[in-house]
Parts: structure tokens; sequence; C-alpha cells
């Protein structure tokens, strides 16, 4: 019984730290990152898993505080000698206390044993295990950080940029730690800075990463990004792609629950058309909010040739003051030729204040906002037609909150024409509009009859080569696939290969079938082929083709009544097709149709020749905004460009591939860049000119789905307080050991 | 090391010379003084008759007791003689702890009753004493004999192991008269202070017993792991501070007080109990004062 007496400590305290050692090598196990297959094995064979619920860092501190318990109890063993007059008293006493509590010995070595169990508990407590569940998951949300034009506003200091990555990183450091994160920085376009982790120190520094653009604002691509990555099976819940023939089982995907934590000043166009899903969309306002708004900003810049004489310019600048207050600006308009000042034009610009009205009686309707808006217009004579012009307006000796729209440039080019090839029987209403002296000015047409589409001279070499910019196919078609032009199509009153006319073998799901008279019942205004485009519906047709198997998400351009898609585009590598599924003239030359007689008719022509054609105006261009893919085809054949980019020296290659045109998305910064090429050079001009960013009030509340959501009206998640609890105890119980060491006078 | 401060100062000797020792007991002593002895003398004092016998001295013949009764009577006058003081001092190791330390504090309150008995022409004896007596200082009188007490005083440091019965036990036996003893100790003494105490009760001293403890054995200050050496006997004891620990050596401590004083309560001895850090004057000229031992 002495014998075990002696014994029973030693023992226990060596079963303790043997039971420690575990919990020890599950964390070294979690260290070296073999926590997966560590939580497969426990879960397949104890039906346990584990995740630290602690940083790494935390989890070592706590991991060291048994082996320093023991270590203080060696230490507590050699005692202090110290002199006496006598050691009488003491003697009696200690005998005393030793007669008093039988076990006074063991129950102080019993403390030592109940705070190596406490550590004993918190190391496996804060290992969190589980029984019958996978270890670290937590819920996953993604932080969506606006680094658009609008967010380098300073009406916060420093800028709303940085007061939105601070409080993304509150928001980061308010997760848990099992939550995984996302970081996306969105402008126009979205990009993934950190994929779905736990490490908290890679999501910050992600944040941190983020710098300024800029770019407009497109919520659209970071909400489909985030949701993609939040739902990753979530497309084959769409109706295209699922399989027709139900042989195999069609399992719907259960989506999980993200929340999206959006950090912008709001200002983008509402996303209507989304459906939110699993998504748990949080709005947080960034920068001052109320109408004290301190902007003047460059909206729109025009120019436009004389048509008489070229050499004279007519410039328009549009500009909007979103101050509550009038403002007067000095507007400087400056024309470069070859990189040096030409003229110079100083004008100033009185801009009323800008008007918020706050419909009466219904609030339900959103407040009006109409910005002090004024234009400047300028005549400037004697400008060399055959060399590029490149002009620059700026507010001059004016500050606020947003300088990136105080200045715009414009490059006013040479023309580049189109090389047009029209195959098919003589059509006098395409004749009328490509005769026209004004369309032979921007471009070249060649006619071919349908018989010459298989001649290798007259369409299939040249085709391949991508000699054309454009090939109208009217009533006619290629013969095969792999005939089909090295350039951008349109199709009247046929549809491209593969698909076939009723009548011949069609190829199964792609099937064409006739309508009689349908009615045109919408369009898309807003895509380039239909812009400027209305009363459409007036738009008498005949006969129609009703073409069935197309590729899901095939952009309906216009569609009439039973369901009939009237015009499309395909998209055939960096090409588009597109499809008017009824002919001006039917197959004996007779009107199909009443549209050439109306004044819409030659505007889609044009529409056409502009944006499938390459068409540079004699004016100006279409405006480049900041991180948008500028498609640049040189007027001669060449492999290789140089892009330079405002302010820099240094040139950028592009290489042209397999493609006919050049890709170049190096456009993030404003201002003019000079491409060159063996043989020749333009230059083109990437200007922000967008009043949503011009217009840097915060917004309160976005709409996106069928909702709005408000800043700020999401409800914090409860955050888990346990852990800080263990830690409490943690430091109680080493504070217990050293009161009851070192101090007794409690 | 400081020198040592003067035991007595001289304003505190002045204040001393108003007082003198008391004893409960008359005792006889060797040479006149002031103390009225058992001893029938010569002094004013009348104590009785006897009948004359030849070679009285014929001058102490009450004259008006012969006319009245025609008989011969001496008249006997209490003698008035010197009060032996002995002032036992222990100096064993353990009286070298406290701050002060309580040697030093005996060494103060030694020198303070003595002085007030040389003043008073008593027989001051000084005796020092650890585990035997050490050092003693013939009996001195008279206030010309304060600086040869002073320095025997002085000269008296902390040595050796405490054994309080065998000390005491030799005291007994050479101290040849009667008087007041005066024992200045911690009285720790693993072997009892009952003994010791029986001896001098036996010798029908007027006995005063001084028991001096450090402020740091009172409340000790100690925490901790600690092992304790015993200065004496070099004895170990391992002990780890706690408030238990600490409650039940107070209750000891008490305990051990306590029965000193109901031993020597028991026995007409007065026990006055001293901590080291006590202002000695005030002991002196007040406490010991209501306690009897000084007037």
């Amino acid at each position: 019984m002495n014998a075990l007496g002696r014994v029973w400590f030693p023992l226990a305290v060596i079963a303790l730290v043997a039971l420690a050692l575990p919990g020890m090598a599950l964390f070294g196990l979690h260290v070296a990152g073999l926590e997966g297959p560590t939580n497969d094995w426990l879960l397949a064979n104890l039906k346990l898993s584990f995740h630290p619920a602690l940083p790494l860092w935390a989890c070592g501190v706590l991991l060291a505080v048994p082996p320093v318990l023991v270590l203080l109890y060696f230490l507590k063993l050699k005692r202090k000698p110290l002199e006496v007059p006598s050691t009488f008293l003491w003697k009696k006493s200690v005998e005393d206390l030793h007669v008093n509590s039988l076990f006074q010995w063991l129950r102080r070595n019993v403390l030592l044993l109940l705070q190596l169990l406490a550590v004993l508990g918190l190391i496996y407590g804060i290992l969190a295990p589980k029984f019958f569940a996978r270890g670290g998951e937590g819920r996953r949300y993604v932080v969506l950080v606006d680094n658009s034009a609008s967010m380098s506003a300073t009406d916060v200091s420093p800028n709303r940029l940085a007061q939105a990555k601070d409080a993304a990183i509150a928001e980061i450091d308010a997760a848990g730690e099992s939550d995984a994160g996302m970081v996306i920085a969105f402008s126009g376009a979205a990009e993934i800075r950190q994929s779905f982790t736990t490490n908290k120190v890679a999501l910050k520094q992600a944040v941190r990463d983020i710098g300024p653009t800029s770019r407009p604002t497109r919520l659209e691509e970071a909400l489909a990004l985030a949701e993609s990555l939040a739902n990753p099976s979530r497309s084959t819940e769409d109706v295209a792609v699922r399989p027709d023939n139900a042989t195999r089982t069609y399992v719907a995907n259960e989506g999980r629950t993200t929340d999206v934590h959006l950090f912008s000043d709001g200002r983008f166009p509402d996303v209507s058309d989304f459906a939110r899903g699993n998504l748990n969309l949080q709005f947080h306002s960034v920068g001052k909010p109320g109408p004290e708004v301190d902007n003047v900003g460059i909206v729109a810049f025009s120019a436009t040739r004389d048509e008489s004489d070229p050499s004279r310019l007519f410039v328009s600048v549009r500009l909007l003051n979103f101050r509550p207050k009038p403002a007067n600006v000095k507007l400087e308009l400056t024309v470069l030729v070859d990189g040096r000042t030409q003229k110079s034009y100083d004008r100033s610009v009185n801009l009323p204040a800008r008007l918020i009205e706050t419909p009466a009686g219904d609030s339900n309707l959103p407040a009006k906002d109409i910005p002090g808006e004024n234009s400047a217009t300028y005549e400037i004579p004697e400008l060399d037609d055959r060399q590029e012009v490149v002009l620059r307006a700026r507010i001059v000796g004016h500050t606020d909150a947003l300088p990136a729209d105080d200045e715009a440039q414009l490059v006013v080019g040479v023309v580049r024409r189109a090389n047009v090839l029209i195959a098919g029987p003589p059509n006098a209403v395409l004749d009328a509009f490509f005769n026209d002296r004004a369309t032979q000015e921007v471009c070249a047409v060649r006619r071919i009859t349908p018989a010459q589409l298989t001649d290798r001279a007259m369409y299939l070499d040249p085709a391949q080569k991508g000699t054309f910019d454009l090939v109208i196919f009217d009533r006619c078609v290629p013969a095969r696939e792999e005939d089909m032009p090295q350039s951008n199509t349109l199709f009247i009153g046929r549809p491209p290969p593969p698909w076939k006319l009723p009548g011949e073998p069609q190829p199964e799901g792609k099937t064409v079938e006739k309508v009689s008279q349908p009615a045109i019942k919408g369009w898309v205004p807003q895509h380039g082929l239909l812009r400027y485009l209305s009363g459409l519906h007036e738009v008498g047709v005949f006969e129609a083709y009703r073409v069935t198997g197309l590729p899901p998400r095939t952009p309906k351009l216009m569609e009439g009544d039973r369901d009939l898609l009237l015009m499309f585009t395909l998209s055939r590598g960096s090409y588009t097709d597109a499809v008017l599924a009824f002919p001006i003239l039917n197959d004996v030359g007779e009107w199909n149709t009443n549209w050439p007689l109306l004044p819409s008719f030659p505007l889609f022509l044009r529409n056409t020749l502009y944006t499938l054609g390459n068409v540079r105006d004699a004016s100006s261009e279409e405006n480049t905004v900041p991180g948008e893919v500028k498609i640049l085809r040189p007027a001669e054949t060449v492999d290789r460009i140089e892009v330079t980019a405002p302010g820099s020296l240094e040139a950028v290659a592009v290489d042209r591939g397999s493609r006919v045109d050049f890709a170049f998305a190096g456009t993030d910064k404003p201002g003019v860049y000079n491409v060159r090429w063996r043989g020749g050079s333009r230059r083109f001009a990437v200007n922000l000119l967008d009043p949503d960013e011009s217009n840097i009030q915060p917004r309160t509340s976005v709409t996106v789905g069928s909702e709005a959501v408000v800043a700020g009206a999401s409800e914090k998640k409860p955050r888990e307080l346990w852990k800080w609890l263990i830690l409490a105890a943690l430091a109680v119980v080493l504070v217990e050991w050293y009161v009851y060491n070192q101090r007794v006078f409690v | 090391m400081t020198a040592p401060a003067p035991l007595l100062s001289p304003e505190f000797l002045h204040r001393l010379e108003q007082l003198e020792l008391v004893t409960r007991k008359i005792f006889s002593g060797k040479m006149k003084g002031d103390k009225l002895s058992r001893r029938k003398g010569q002094s004013v004092e009348f104590a009785d008759y006897r009948q004359y016998t030849v070679g009285d001295d014929l001058r102490f013949l009450d004259w008006n007791l012969y006319a009245r009764l025609d008989r011969l009577f001496i008249r006997l006058f209490l003698e008035e003689e010197d009060l032996h003081v002995h002032l036992l001092v222990d100096n064993s190791l353990s009286m070298g702890f406290g701050s002060p330390t309580k040697l030093q504090f005996a060494k103060q309150v030694a020198a303070a009753l003595g002085f007030v008995g040389l003043t008073n022409l008593d027989r001051v004896a000084v005796q020092a004493f650890n585990d035997r007596m050490t050092e003693t200082l013939p009996a001195l009188r008279g206030r010309r004999s304060l600086w040869r007490m002073l320095d025997f005083l002085d000269k008296l440091g902390p040595a050796g192991p405490s054994d309080l019965a065998r000390s005491l036990k030799q005291f007994s036996m050479r101290c040849p008269g009667k008087g007041i003893a005066i024992v200045l100790s911690d009285f720790m003494d693993k072997n009892g202070f009952e003994d010791a105490l029986r001896y001098l009760v036996a010798r029908q001293l007027d006995i005063y017993v001084i028991h001096i403890l450090a402020p740091e054995e009172i409340d000790p200050t100690i925490a901790g792991d600690v092992k304790l050496i015993d200065a004496e006997d070099g004895d170990a004891a391992e002990i780890t501070v706690s408030r238990p620990l600490l409650d039940r050596y107070r209750r000891n401590l008490d305990a051990f007080r306590g029965g000193l004083h109901d031993f020597c309560s028991r026995r007409g001895i007065t026990c006055i109990f001293a901590p080291s850090d006590t202002p000695f004057e005030g002991l002196v000229l007040n406490y010991l004062r209501r306690k009897g031992l000084v007037r």
C-alpha cells in the first residue's frame, strides 16, 4: 500500500502526458498539412474528425503548456534554504497539518494533476474533435471589393478603396476559423485574388494587394464568379445542358449557402437579371454618404468631320456637375498632331447645380437624380485629314474628389475601310445601301453569285486568308462548315451550316422549319447590331424560318410570336455569325418583308457594317473604357503588333495567333495608346467617360435580382466565443499556479 | 555592519533615575540598603520586642517599658538592606534574529533595569546563558558601576545553542542569596522551559520573565517553497508556505505563549511578552511599571 502510495503520482503524471501525446500528434499532422488524410482515417476507423479552431501559433503556445507545467513542478521541488531562529514551531505546524489533513501531501500533488487534466481538456477542446462529421467545415463567404475608378474618390481619407479594404479585412477577421473565404476584386471585370481558403492571412494579404483601377464598374461578372465558385455545380441545373435522353438519372445539385460581402460605393447598374440563389448578399457601402458630392466630370467626348470639308472638325465635350451647387469650370481643349500641340482652346463652362427630385405623394418611386449638364462645342478648321489627330479635353484649375474624369482623349483617325463580300443572287435592296456614296467611303464591296462560293479564287482562298472583314450570305450558304470564311458574317434568310433548309437532310437535333407571317414581339436595342433601332414591331414578315438546336445562351436579338427567333448571333471562334431568320427578298425575288421601307433597315445595315465590318469612321471610333479588350485590325496582314501604353516607354508585343485581328487587353490606364506594326501605326484612346462612375455619391442600396440590398442592413452573425473562454480558462490555471506558489496572502 | 546603537541614551537614563525596582518579597541582604530586610537591625522602623539577655546592646533597651513593667526589653528594629537583582540574559544563537535583534532588545531592557537597580543601591548581577551559564558580571552596586555593566552587556553577542534547563539549574546552584531574577529570553528551547523555571521557583526568587520574540516570528513573511534551517542546531524543515500552514503556525505560537504565561501565573512568576520591535523606553517606563517590576 505504501509502495503504491509512492508511485501513483509519477504514474498519473506519465499517464496524463501520454494522453496528451495523441493530441500533439494530431497537431503535428495538422502542421504538416496532413489533416485531410488523417481525418479520413479517423473517420473510417474511429468515426472521429478534428480541426484546430485556433491559429497555428496559438495551438503551439497551448501545446507548450503541459511541459512547462511539469518543469515548474520540478523546479518547485528545489527549495530555497532559509535560516530561522528555530524550526521548533514550524515543524510542529507542519506535523499538525499532516495530522489534521491525512492526505495533505497528496492534495498538493493532485493540484498538478488537476492542472494537467485541465490543459489536456483544453488541448482536445481546441482540436475540436467531432463524431460522425468531417472536420474543418465552416460557412463560406466571398469578399467582393470594388476597385473601379469611382473608388479612387478622396471624399473619405485616404480614399474609398482603402476604406473598403479596411472594412473587408475587418470582416475577414470577424469570420470563424473554419470559415472558408474568397476574395474577388471587381471593376469592369472581376478577378479572383484568392480562392476559397480558411487561411485568413492569405485572404487579408489578397485584400491588401488590391490596387485602384480606372475601370468602370460591372457587378454581374463578379457575382457570376462568386456564384460559380460558391456553387460549382449549379450550372448543371440549367435546362439547356440537361441531357435530352433521360437515360441517366439527373440529380439536382443542392447549392451551398454563401455569404457575399460587397464592399463598394454602389455606383454600378443594378443587376436585375441575376438569381441570387444561395448567395446571401450583404452590401457594405463605402464613401461619405449623402448628396454632398464634390465632382465635375467629362462624360462624353466626340468629334465628327465635316462631310463637305474633311479638314474641318466638330468637337463636342459634355460635362456633368454632381455638386449640389452650380459650378464654373475652365475647359481646355488641346489639338495634338504627332505629339505636338497644334492648337489650344480655353473655354469657361457654366454648369447648373445637381437636382434631386423626390417624387411627391408616392414614396415608392426612386428619387430623380438630375446632374447639372452642359456641353462645349468647338469647330476646329484646317486639320490634315490624312493624319491622326489627338484631341485632349481637360478641366483645368479645378480640384474635386475624383480627378480621373477631369481629362479625356480622343483620336481622330484616318478612315479604315471594310472589305465586304456579298454572296447571293441580285438584291436591289442591299445594293441600294452598299452603292450609296456614304457607304462606299467606309467599305469596299465585292459581289459574287451563290455558284461562285465553291470557286477557289473568287471565294475559298480569300475567305480562308481573312481578306474580308464581313461576308454577307444573302439566301445562300457555303456548302460545308469548313468553307466558312475567316471573318464575321451575316446570313440573310438562311441558317449557317450545319443547319439545312427544310427538304434537305437535316442533322440530328438541328432542324429548320418554315413559319408564316410571324410578328416581331421584341428586340434588344442595346446590342451593337440593333443600336438606335426603333419601331421594329411595325415590320411585317411573310415567311421566316424556325431554327432549333441552337447552343445554350445564344443571344436572342429579335424575337417573334410563337417562340420564334428572328435574329440571333452565333459565335465561331473569334468571329460572329449574325443570322436574320427571314429573307428580304424571297427566292424568286419578291419582297418578303416591308422592313426596307422603314428607316430602321439602313440603320441596321450600317450597324452591321460598322460592328461586324470593323469600320473605323472618318471622324472617330467608339470609346474604349479602361479594362476593355481592344480589338485591333491593322490595314496590312502582319503577325505581330506593338502597343505602347500612355506614359510608358516600353512597348507590349501582341501576337495574332490564329485570329485575323489582335486582341489587346492591357487597356487599364486612360490615355492614348500607340500601336505600331511593320509598315504602319495608329493610335486609340482609352477614357472612362462613364456618368455612373462620375456620380460618386455612394448608394445605400443596390438591386441584385428582384430585391434591393440595403447597406448595413444585414445582421451580423453571432461569433464563436468558446475558444476565448478556453483561453481565459488556461490563463486562470496558470495564474492559479503562480499564486499558489508565490503569493499566499490572497 | 553598522555599529550598534548605545544601549541607553542619556535622556532615558535621566528618566530612569526616578524609578526603582520593586519586589513583592522582603529579602535579607549583605549590606545596608534601601530595602527593608527580615533581619532586625538599626533602622527607624520598629519591628518587635524581646527580652533582654546578657550581652545585648544597652542602647536598644526600652526604658519606658522597664518603668511600667519593671522588666528589661530590647526594642527590635527592621534592618534596611540592599536588594539582589539577577538579570539573566539569553544569548543563544536564536536571539540573534529579528530587526532589531532579540538579543539587542534584551540587552537594552537589561541595561535599563540594571541602571534602575544600581541607582537605588541594589546589588545588580548580570549573567548570560545559552546552553549553560556563559558569562557572569559579579554583583555591582551604585551608579558608578553602570559603565561596567554596560560594557559587559555591549560585549555580549549571540553564540551557541540554548538549553534553558541546564543553564538555570547552574544559576540556581551558584546563586547564594535571594532577590529578583529577571529572565530575558525567547524560550525557544525544543526541550521546553518548564524545568528551567522550576529551578528558579525552588530558590524562592522573585521571578520576572520577559519573553522576547522578533516580529518575523510573530507574523512570518516567508513565502513559497523553502527549506528552513534551524540557526542553533542546523535542523532542517521543508515547508511549502500556504495559508493553512501559516494559520497553524500562528495558532501554535499563540499556544506556546499562552503555555508560558499560564505556567508562570500558576507559580507567581510575572510573565511579560515583548516583541523586539516594541519601543523599549515605553516598555520600561510604562509597561513594566504597570506590571509592577518598577515603581
